[in-house]
């Protein structure tokens, strides 16, 4: 965290926790196993993505493309 | 008269220093003030003005012509700061007057009819031969500003113990609470000093490396010591440091802002016990950096203009003068390790502080792109010094800021090390070796970057964010009894079977312990203040009556579960 | 300059200096970064030791509105981090410029307004603030227009508080446009209907 930019890491949870929200409304078990899956990941991407210009989302969406588990 | 100068107070026409062993003597002196004026002919008006001088300074504005103003009166200040724009307040009036008596602050002198001769070199590293006294305060819970007990020290040893009020007479003393019968000719009273303070010892240190008198920097932040100590060195350039600096920022795109507005790096651990890691760590990283780098905010500000761009800083073979500020503190700490820990330290914290105050806006040398340069270069240190490791065929752990966590061959690991040095131009040394380090995580399987523990290679213990003053006493004691036995294996497999088979009864223990033990065990650290949960909520620690063993004991209960996801 | 949002765009008309308020921080807060989208290329100055300006939150936006170039760099920024460093930073830039909490420290108002008042290009001043209680009577004498933001029950409204064009009047804004910074709903702007002349504007928007 900067000191003018918000945490990345607290930007992508806002993220995640409204994806969370949507897919329980949804009522979607595979969205929400795949969210969680997500969840586990984020955390390196962001690491890999630190030198790099970068936003929430994109974090998520490799995070949703990587295909392994920590 | 030989002796040390512990305080010196302005009076018309000259000071009045205090020297140890409360003797004083009357000095005269005038007081220089730097002032910009259109007409110096003018600032005689004023009937304090004994002599005024004309004098070519640079600034961060460029050439500056300014008035040094000799002041018989140091309370003229207050009229010219409301009229004129004013520079070089740091060092203040009184220091730079000291200095040129040849009296500077906690350093051997003798004063004779013709003035003062200094008797050591000014930059000496020898502890004046004062005598200063510590009152500490506490109570049945720990430190405790009005405690009933206290502990008090004189020259750093304990020299007695007791209840109520303590009688004590000494060149200077620190008192954490009230002291009204500690006699001193310089006193600090509890309450009024920064939390910066770090000890008697320490504010002597930092009086002597900046400089200044003890009451000067005593109720000022950690911020002031350092500015000082680059006001000396601005002052030796002829430097000019306006009374408030006024920083226009260089635009930067959105891009920019995101690309240069950033923390150090900090990794997320794999969560899991790893065998034979090492913590290496970069030497006063920050520091170093702007040392080795010349980033300074007169030079980045000189480089931007020339090239358009924040990211040269100047190629100059002077140091700037916060690198040069800078290199003189670690100089001076690297020293001192040797002689004096304690002393060491002080200087140690005003070099941590030497980073942030690069950044902060009320800095006298403050400049956000010279604080984004130094953070950008840390970043790229840390990068550099991982590949450098993974050429060499270490893995990399973990890494915060100024720290890697590596795993790999032993016998490759100092030339590992000269590499990254060699790459980094930094000083990187093994701050630790262990046989098995653990890095924790939460119920959703996120790592803690900041807390882990392991077995260093003597069999200790090191850890890091485990245990948290905010954590009641009883938790502390169960963690550190669950890593005391997890250390004594020599591997992570070990560890982990040992933990598993301890945890059940260590958790009936400290559960038991919850609903009936002494008082100390409940206490807990919360913003500075201690606290129990009682029945009916958290109270001051002071006023015991009782506590809710149920949150005692579901507090156990939930490390105790920890413990079991991360040894599993 | 605009805010994208069609009512209070026509209520700031090309004013050259606007201010914007609100009590509600996520309110103003969404609505600036939303103007900055809408306004680029434009500059920024942000006044504040920290925060102030979240570039996601301006992407978020510039992809939610379908822009194709990305405002990466079409936003100059400039940070005054104290409130000496204001008024120069102000006159530092040219062009259109939106300041992110002007009165920020509460000091040095007059000559912050001054420097706002001075500037060739035009000026939007957003402040989380209630600015009737904040910084003296020369700061608010210098924007032409003074807008309330409030968050109601139902959506938010806009309450004209000082207008070369228009009395003191609320305008009713539809709850899709109460967009928070936590969960951006992404409000069309051709659906939004245009601002009307004061009798239809003062029952509300539908």
């Amino acid at each position: 965290m900067g000191k003018t930019q918000p945490s990345l890491t607290v930007a992508v949870d806002a993220e995640l926790d409204k994806l969370d929200r949507v897919a329980r409304r949804l009522r979607d078990r595979e969205l929400q196993e795949r969210l969680r899956l997500v969840r586990s990941r984020v955390r390196y991407v962001e690491e890999a993505l630190a030198e790099e210009v970068t936003d929430p989302l994109e974090v998520l969406l490799v995070a949703a493309l990587m295909g392994w588990r920590p | 008269m030989k002796g040390y100068v512990v305080d010196a107070l302005p009076k018309r026409g000259g000071l009045r220093v205090f020297l140890d062993g409360f003797r004083e003597v009357s000095v005269r002196t005038t007081f220089p003030i730097y002032v910009k004026a259109d007409d110096p002919e003018r600032l005689y008006e004023h009937p304090a003005v004994k002599e005024v001088h004309e004098e070519d300074w640079s600034s961060f504005e460029g050439k500056l012509r300014l008035c040094r103003v000799e002041l018989e009166d140091l309370g003229a200040l207050s009229y010219f700061r409301r009229r004129l724009p004013i520079y070089n307040l740091l060092p203040s009036p009184i220091s730079q007057a000291l200095f040129r008596l040849n009296m500077p602050p906690l350093r051997l002198i003798e004063v004779g009819w013709n003035g003062a001769e200094l008797l050591q070199p000014l930059n000496s590293l020898e502890f004046p031969e004062v005598s200063w006294v510590e009152v500490k305060r506490y109570d049945w819970f720990g430190p405790y500003r009005s405690g009933k007990f206290y502990r008090l020290c004189r020259n750093g040893t304990i020299e007695r113990e007791g209840e109520g009020e303590p009688e004590a007479v000494g060149d200077l003393a620190y008192c954490d609470g009230r002291c009204p019968r500690v006699k001193a000719a310089f006193k600090v009273e509890g309450g009024a000093e920064r939390v910066w303070l770090p000890g008697l010892k320490g504010l002597m240190e930092r009086s002597l490396a900046s400089r200044s008198l003890p009451r000067e920097i005593a109720y000022s932040s950690i911020g002031k010591s350092l500015t000082i100590n680059e006001a000396w060195v601005a002052m030796e350039r002829r430097f000019a440091v306006p009374e408030l600096k006024v920083n226009v920022e260089d635009g930067k795109t959105l891009s920019q802002l995101m690309d240069d507005d950033k923390a150090g790096l900090m990794f997320f651990p794999r969560p899991g016990i790893y065998d034979n890691a090492y913590q290496l760590d970069f030497v006063s990283m920050y520091p170093s950096i702007i040392v080795s780098r010349n980033i300074s905010p007169e030079s980045i500000q000189e480089a931007a203009t020339a090239a358009g761009s924040i990211g040269l800083y100047s190629s100059r073979s002077e140091l700037g003068i916060v690198p040069e500020a800078i290199r003189r503190l670690i100089e001076r700490r690297e020293t001192l390790k040797v002689m004096d820990r304690e002393r060491a330290d002080a200087v140690k914290l005003m070099l941590v502080a030497s980073f942030g105050y690069l950044g902060y806006r009320n800095s006298k040398f403050g400049r956000v792109e010279a604080y984004e340069q130094v953070t950008k270069e840390a970043r790229k240190a840390m990068r550099v010094a991982m590949e450098v490791a993974e050429g060499w065929g270490f893995s990399i752990i973990h890494g915060i800021i100024d720290s890697l966590m590596v795993q790999g061959p032993e016998e490759r690991l100092d030339d590992m090390l000269a590499d990254v040095m060699s790459a980094t131009r930094l000083k990187v040394r093994v701050d630790e070796v262990f046989d098995w380090v653990a890095f924790t995580f939460n119920e959703q399987g996120e790592p803690h970057p900041q807390r882990y523990f392991g077995r260093t290679r003597g069999g200790g213990l090191k850890a890091r964010g485990m245990l948290r003053s905010n954590q009641p006493n009883l938790v502390k004691w169960f963690l550190a009894e669950v890593m005391q036995r997890a250390v004594q294996e020599m591997t992570g497999a070990e560890a982990k079977r040992a933990v598993l088979d301890l945890l059940p009864s260590l958790e009936e223990k400290y559960v038991s312990l919850s609903r009936s033990s002494s008082p100390l065990a409940f206490v807990m650290e919360i913003k500075g203040t201690s606290y129990i949960r009682g029945r009916s909520g958290f109270y001051e620690a002071i006023r015991y009556v009782d506590h809710d063993p149920d949150y005692y004991a579901a507090w156990v209960l939930r490390v105790s579960k920890e413990l079991r996801r991360w040894f599993s | 300059m605009r805010t994208g949002l069609g009512s209070l765009d026509a209520l700031l008309e090309e004013d050259h200096v606007t201010e914007i308020f609100s009590r509600d921080p996520y309110l103003i807060g969404s609505l600036c970064h939303r103007t900055v989208v809408e306004s680029a290329p434009v500059a920024v100055v942000v006044v504040g030791e920290r925060g102030g300006l979240n570039p996601y939150l301006l992407l978020r936006i510039s992809r939610a509105l379908g822009r194709s170039v990305s405002v990466r760099d079409l936003v100059l920024v400039k940070r005054a981090f104290k409130a000496e460093d204001v008024p120069p930073t102000i006159s530092s830039l040219e062009g259109d410029v939106v300041v992110i909490d002007p009165y920020h420290h509460g000091k040095l108002c007059g000559l912050i307004a001054a420097a706002v008042k001075e500037r060739e290009g035009r000026t939007m001043l957003f402040s989380p603030r209630d600015r009737r209680k904040a910084c003296g009577a020369y700061s608010w004498h210098v924007p032409s227009t003074i807008i309330e933001l409030r968050s109601m029950s139902h959506g938010f409204e806009a309450l004209v508080l000082k207008s070369p064009r228009f009395p003191e009047m609320a305008v009713s804004l539809p709850p899709a446009l109460a967009f928070e910074e936590k969960g951006l709903m992404l409000w069309d702007q051709t659906k939004e209907k245009l601002f009307k002349p004061p009798a239809e504007a003062i029952a509300g928007e539908p």
